[in-house]
């Protein structure tokens, strides 16, 4: 059956002056301008869109509101396209998900006529025995199961993530969401006024064509809303998640927005739902809400011949629009008893076409070959949820427009803390207590009438405006809710032997429902659980009000009796490149980094820092550049960027009693101008981090901490300052100061020019600290001995280090100056024995174990961890850092770090620091052994990867230099 | 000795690699070239801005001795007749930012040496950047939580931009809004470079 576009009319959505050419399945089709991809294959005749996700049974259109999942896709870049809402894009190349080997072929196919063995909770009752063939089965599920795929091989995007801030959102664009939007700004609060659809008017655009006064009411209020100052409208836009505080989640095809407001105004209004009955997912069965969609948004004839399903009086406005564009409406079967007509029914009669009141389709009839509606088969209703089977007609038909009820879209006001009651009068969930600052307004709050829903949303709207403070007025009175339900209160008329489904997504029958009860699940919220309805990705918009009536009349209770499942945020489906966002990771920089660019050197992430961690030397090993770097600090002069050192002032009359409860050495005897290591412990007595602590007046101090520690140290000295109520001044001054170390025989020599004080050994020694100027700018020049050598480290404000870093290599040019990393950094350190704070320590390492027992004071009152301390001291040492060098024969392969010291099959320590190659000529490194190995000249074994142990002596620290003359 | 050290922006390399100008630009020249654009989003370096910070029970009375105004409250800020202006950034803690010239007080503030009862100097080398045009406050809602489309804020924001601890402040001049932001300069080239794309971004899709 080939369908195609219907005349022109005004209100269509489409642009037919910009025909759009894409692909199906391989197959070339033409849509247009304003299509959305579903709508613009229903033009093209094509029928089958998708395949179901469990029998993989062909589905066709359903809702056209996205509220299924017949129609997703994939185009090659995205997955999990919504067919009903996408709009068409030229050049498409779409396929459908959930299929193997294409959309007819489908490898699956077979899976329906297995659905014997796939009851409900199958997959709870098999496949955990025997327990050896779990990963099997758990690998055959993840290769069926699910919809799209990901393909991992495509460029990650950054999607756009924005906030937004308004005193009101509105969802819904609606005649009852647009007069609530128009109301509440009229009053003077900034609205959103957000819609999924690509346009305003809501069920106005395509379920009142033939009303009227609607069209012109809904027209009117798009102008005055789009024109008015105070409202944004954010059509194809989804109301995805309404969280604590008026914080929602509103995503549309490009980004995610995190709104924040003051209120909330849900005018979201009805989803139609589905009749059960056999054969009730073929295509070709729509909603009648989908065929109007077709015909009015879309211009497209949905049927040639159609039987119109009724369980209420809007079913009879389809059939009227359906006959006016054309389909010839076979009958109208009507599942309520008969009545005195309505003026709707009257209305159908006056146009000639055929009612059945108090029957039911109780079986969609497949054509062979294509599977789609070739006919229904009709039965009078005898009770509620029962048919009559011995007076059954066949009806030919191509479609099945299907009218029997609605469920509001409740889920924006659940999530915002909104309970609901059902109402027998409208056979209808109906809002029950919604919070402060929130409201209802239009169908969802049970008022049908288009009059009437105006009224709804101008009520709303002001109650809003007034409730925020923005006017004080009288707030009009709610417009009464509907007399007659429009919701047939049992649309369920089954075959007993066949598939009458009840959740399209997880392809759930009646039978699946009547099982799990029997079963014992006769809880809604097990319930769920057990079937898995209304866990698929339309989250229930279809399934679980039937589920609901279907689960009430098992345990004979009424609706408020079985209650409703909790609805949850997301809901609709959201993109995961939504939630992703733009995936910000923040890293800092030091002033130098661009000169280490230029320099082309290789850089290693250090907590938030990216630091250089060697210069590479074309036709040098990663290996060779940091040797030749060290070598170059041990041989002429090398300049290394400290900028990510932690750098703390500490001043105040408390400041040196504060420094002495911090650290384990007392610095309250510190002389001013000089300068001693820092070493911080917890209160267990275990290392946190190490430094300088520099004294430059009685209450001045600057202290250095380790670039990953330096943040919680600060920290953690704030927190002790409040709690000791330390008179003190403390300024984390880690970014606005920088710091470099100049390092090597001839660091005296080029320094000594650009300083204006003197920085000989005399006058300024090791642990030599001093305030100067260094080529005109103060700084703090400090004498350390870290990596064995004459040193100088030179600490400024940030904004001149890359200054003064260009001028010591300029200056340093004629001594081969040259920069170092942090690995030629490690190396030198390691050959003067020093170990590093979380490298050759861990969470659990005391002084004593770390070699930095010297650094304890024995004579203090008081410092973090020395109680800790004084009982560790007593009990015997379980291990010591110790140094260790490998044999100059040995040239197997050599040690990592963390690889593990072995004695009698038994661990007895752990590699902390290793370095192959040194300026020593050797390797060397430092290693956690048990205290009795730990002594120089111990011969001890390092297992490495593949299980061959490497000998290695036990060695005296440091390696380099042991009366450290070279520092003076 | 014949070197002079020079204050550089962490953002000269990426602002010149940009071949737009070798910014920083003068801030006094920032402002005017800024009122003039016609893009809708512009966005300057403009690190330059001297900034001094002071800290203390005393910093308040430090600053009425030399007749700097002291804003009142917490995150306000006043404008100084020299140009410039004083940013309560806490209680007790004040940031000067001078526009073009360091200002009498320089010296004062340079001889602040911890000796003082109740007052300490803090260097501040802060990165600032100018974001103006009237899709400006579009960028910053790409990346922060706060509204700066409402033209109530007219006091300093510290806030967290692309995860960033980041000061704003929004003020205008010659009816044109400017958004100063000032961060930390370890992350100046990260912040720098998210806003430069999502300021591309905004001009390109609006």
């Amino acid at each position: 059956m080939e369908t195609s576009r219907l005349a022109p009319h005004d209100d269509e959505w489409i642009d037919r002056s910009a025909p759009l050419d894409f692909k199906f399945e391989g197959a070339a089709y033409r849509g247009c301008q304003g299509d959305v991809v579903a709508s613009a294959l229903w033009a093209a005749g094509v029928r089958v869109v998708g395949r179901s996700f469990k029998y993989h049974r062909p589905r066709g259109i359903y809702s056209l509101a996205g509220a299924d999942v017949n129609a997703m896709f994939e185009d090659g870049r995205r997955t999990n396209l919504r067919g009903d809402v996408a709009p068409l894009v030229a050049g498409m190349n779409l396929r459908s998900v959930n299929t193997a080997g294409g959309l007819q072929r489908d490898a699956y196919r077979w899976f329906e006529r297995a659905s014997a063995l796939m009851p409900v909770g199958f997959y709870y009752k098999a496949f955990h025995t025997p327990r050896s063939l779990f990963p099997f089965y758990e690998r055959q599920m993840r290769k069926i199961a699910g919809l799209g795929r990901i393909n991992p091989q495509l460029p990650a995007e950054k999607t756009a993530k924005d906030y937004a801030h308004h005193d009101l959102l509105v969802v819904g664009g609606g005649l009852s969401g647009m007069s609530a939007a128009l109301a509440a700004a009229e009053c003077g609060a900034r609205v959103m006024l957000a819609d999924e659809q690509p346009r305003l008017g809501g069920s106005a655009a395509w379920q009142a064509r033939n009303v009227p006064d609607v069209s012109g009411w809904r027209e009117t209020l798009i102008e005055q809303v789009t024109n008015h100052p105070r409202i944004e409208v954010r059509c194809s836009t989804q109301v995805a998640g309404c969280y604590a505080d008026h914080w929602y989640a509103l995503t549309d095809a490009d980004r995610l927005t995190k709104l924040r407001t003051r209120g909330l105004i849900v005018a979201s209004g009805c989803y139609e739902q589905p009749a059960v009955f056999h054969n009730n997912d073929l295509p070709g069965v729509l909603l009648g809400s989908a065929a109007q969609r077709l015909a009015h948004l879309y211009a497209v004839k949905p049927f040639s011949t159609c039987v119109v399903l009724a369980g209420n009086d809007d079913a009879y406005q389809v059939a009227i629009d359906l006959k006016r564009v054309g389909v010839h409406v076979a009958a109208v079967v009507d599942l309520r008893p008969k009545h005195r007509p309505t003026p709707a029914e009257a209305a159908c009669d006056n146009a000639g076409i055929e009612r059945r009141p108090g029957a039911a389709i109780w079986e969609a009839v497949a054509a062979s070959g294509t599977g789609t509606v070739q006919g229904v088969r009709v039965a009078p209703v005898q009770n509620v949820g029962a048919v009559g089977r011995r007076d059954t007609t066949y009806i030919p038909c191509d479609g099945v427009a299907v009218s029997v009820g609605w469920m509001p879209v409740a889920g924006p006001l659940y999530q915002a803390g909104g309970r609901f009651t059902y109402s027998d009068q409208l056979e209808q969930l109906v809002p029950k207590s919604l919070p402060a600052t929130i409201y209802a307004a239009g169908r969802v709050n049970g008022v049908f009438e288009f009059a009437d829903r105006m009224a709804d949303g101008k009520r709303a709207g002001v109650a809003a405006a007034v409730e925020l403070g923005f006017c004080e007025t009288d707030v009009p009175a709610s417009p009464s809710r509907a007399a007659t339900p429009h919701s047939h209160p049992y649309p369920v008329y089954a075959h007993p032997k066949k598939k009458n489904f009840v959740d399209f997504d997880e392809d759930l029958q009646l039978h699946d429902f009547v099982n799990a009860h029997q079963e014992g699940y006769d809880n809604i919220e097990l319930l769920k659980r057990y079937s898995t309805f209304g866990m698929g990705p339309s989250q229930g918009k279809l399934a679980n009000m039937n589920a609901i009536r279907i689960l009430a009349r098992l345990n004979q209770a009424t609706i408020n009796e079985t209650g409703a499942t909790t609805s949850r945020p997301f809901h609709h489906p959201v993109p995961l490149r939504h939630l992703a966002g733009r995936r910000f990771h923040p890293h800092r920089c030091t002033p130098m980094h661009a000169w280490h660019q230029r320099a082309g050197a290789r850089f290693v992430h250090a907590g938030a820092w990216r630091r250089p961690e060697y210069y590479p030397v074309e036709g040098q090993t990663r290996e060779e550049s940091i040797l030749a770097e060290a070598t170059r600090v041990r041989r002429d002069v090398g300049l290394i960027d400290l900028g990510t050192l932690g750098k703390m002032f500490v001043e105040g009359p408390d400041a040196a009693t504060f420094l002495d409860r911090i650290y384990t050495d007392r610095f309250s005897k510190l002389k001013e101008g000089s300068m001693r290591y820092g070493l911080a412990c917890d209160e267990a007595g275990l290392v946190a981090d190490d430094g300088i602590v520099a004294r430059f007046g009685q209450n001045r101090f600057y202290i250095t901490a380790s670039t990953g520690g330096a943040a919680s140290l600060f920290r953690e000295m704030k927190r002790w300052a409040i709690l000791w109520r330390s008179n003190v001044n403390l300024i984390d001054a880690t970014g606005n100061w920088t710091a470099m170390n100049l390092a090597g025989p001839h660091a005296r020599q080029i320094l000594a020019d650009l300083v204006d004080i003197d920085i000989s050994s005399e006058a300024l020694p090791m642990g030599g600290v001093r305030e100067a100027k260094v080529a005109g700018v103060m700084a703090k020049i400090m004498r350390v001995g870290f990596v064995g050598e004459v040193s100088y480290e030179l600490h400024l404000p940030a904004s001149y280090g890359l200054s003064l870093w260009e001028t010591l290599m300029d200056r340093g040019a004629e001594h081969q100056i040259g920069p170092f990393g942090v690995e030629a950094q490690r190396l030198l350190r390691l050959e003067k024995g020093h170990p590093i704070v979380s490298i050759d320590t861990d969470a659990l390492t005391n002084p004593y174990e770390a070699n930095l027992g010297w650094a304890v004071a024995k004579n203090k009152e008081f410092f973090i961890g020395q109680r800790s301390l004084k009982i560790l001291k007593q009990q015997p040492p379980t291990r010591r850092l110790a140094g260790f060098e490998i044999p100059g024969h040995y040239n197997g392969p050599l040690p990592e770090e963390c690889h593990l010291i072995i004695r009698d099959q038994q661990i007895a320590g752990r590699v902390t620091s290793v370095a192959h190659r040194s300026t020593l000529g050797k390797t060397i490194g430092l290693a956690f052994l048990l205290p009795e190995l730990a002594q120089p000249g111990v011969e001890i074994a390092i297992r490495i990867d593949g299980g061959q142990l490497v000998p290695a002596t036990v060695a005296e620290l440091p390696f380099y230099d042991p009366d450290h003359a070279r520092q003076i | 000795m014949s070197f002079i050290l020079q204050r550089r922006s962490p953002l000269e390399e990426l602002v010149e690699s940009r071949a737009r100008r070798s910014d920083p630009l003068p801030y006094s020249e920032a402002i005017e070239t800024g009122c003039r654009t016609e893009a809708a989003v512009w966005l300057c370096d403009v690190s330059d801005l001297v900034q001094r910070g002071l800290k203390g029970p005393a910093a308040a009375d430090w600053l009425r001795e030399r007749q700097l105004p002291v804003p009142a409250d917490v995150y306000r800020c006043e404008p100084i007749d020299a140009g410039g202006r004083v940013i309560r950034v806490d209680r007790d803690e004040f940031l000067i930012e001078s526009h073009d010239a360091i200002g009498e007080f320089a010296a004062d503030w340079g001889s602040l040496d911890g000796r003082q009862e109740g007052v300490t100097r803090i260097e501040r080398h802060d990165a600032t950047f100018l974001l103006t045009g009237i899709r400006a406050a579009n960028v910053l809602a790409k990346t922060c939580g706060v509204d700066f489309h409402d033209p109530r804020l007219d006091h300093w924001v510290l806030t967290r931009v692309a995860g960033v601890s980041v000061g704003i402040l929004p003020w205008a001049s010659q009816g044109t809004t400017f958004f100063q932001c000032s961060v930390d300069p370890t992350y100046a080239r990260y912040l720098w470079e998210e806003l430069r794309e999502i300021v591309d971004e905004v001009l390109r899709r609006g």
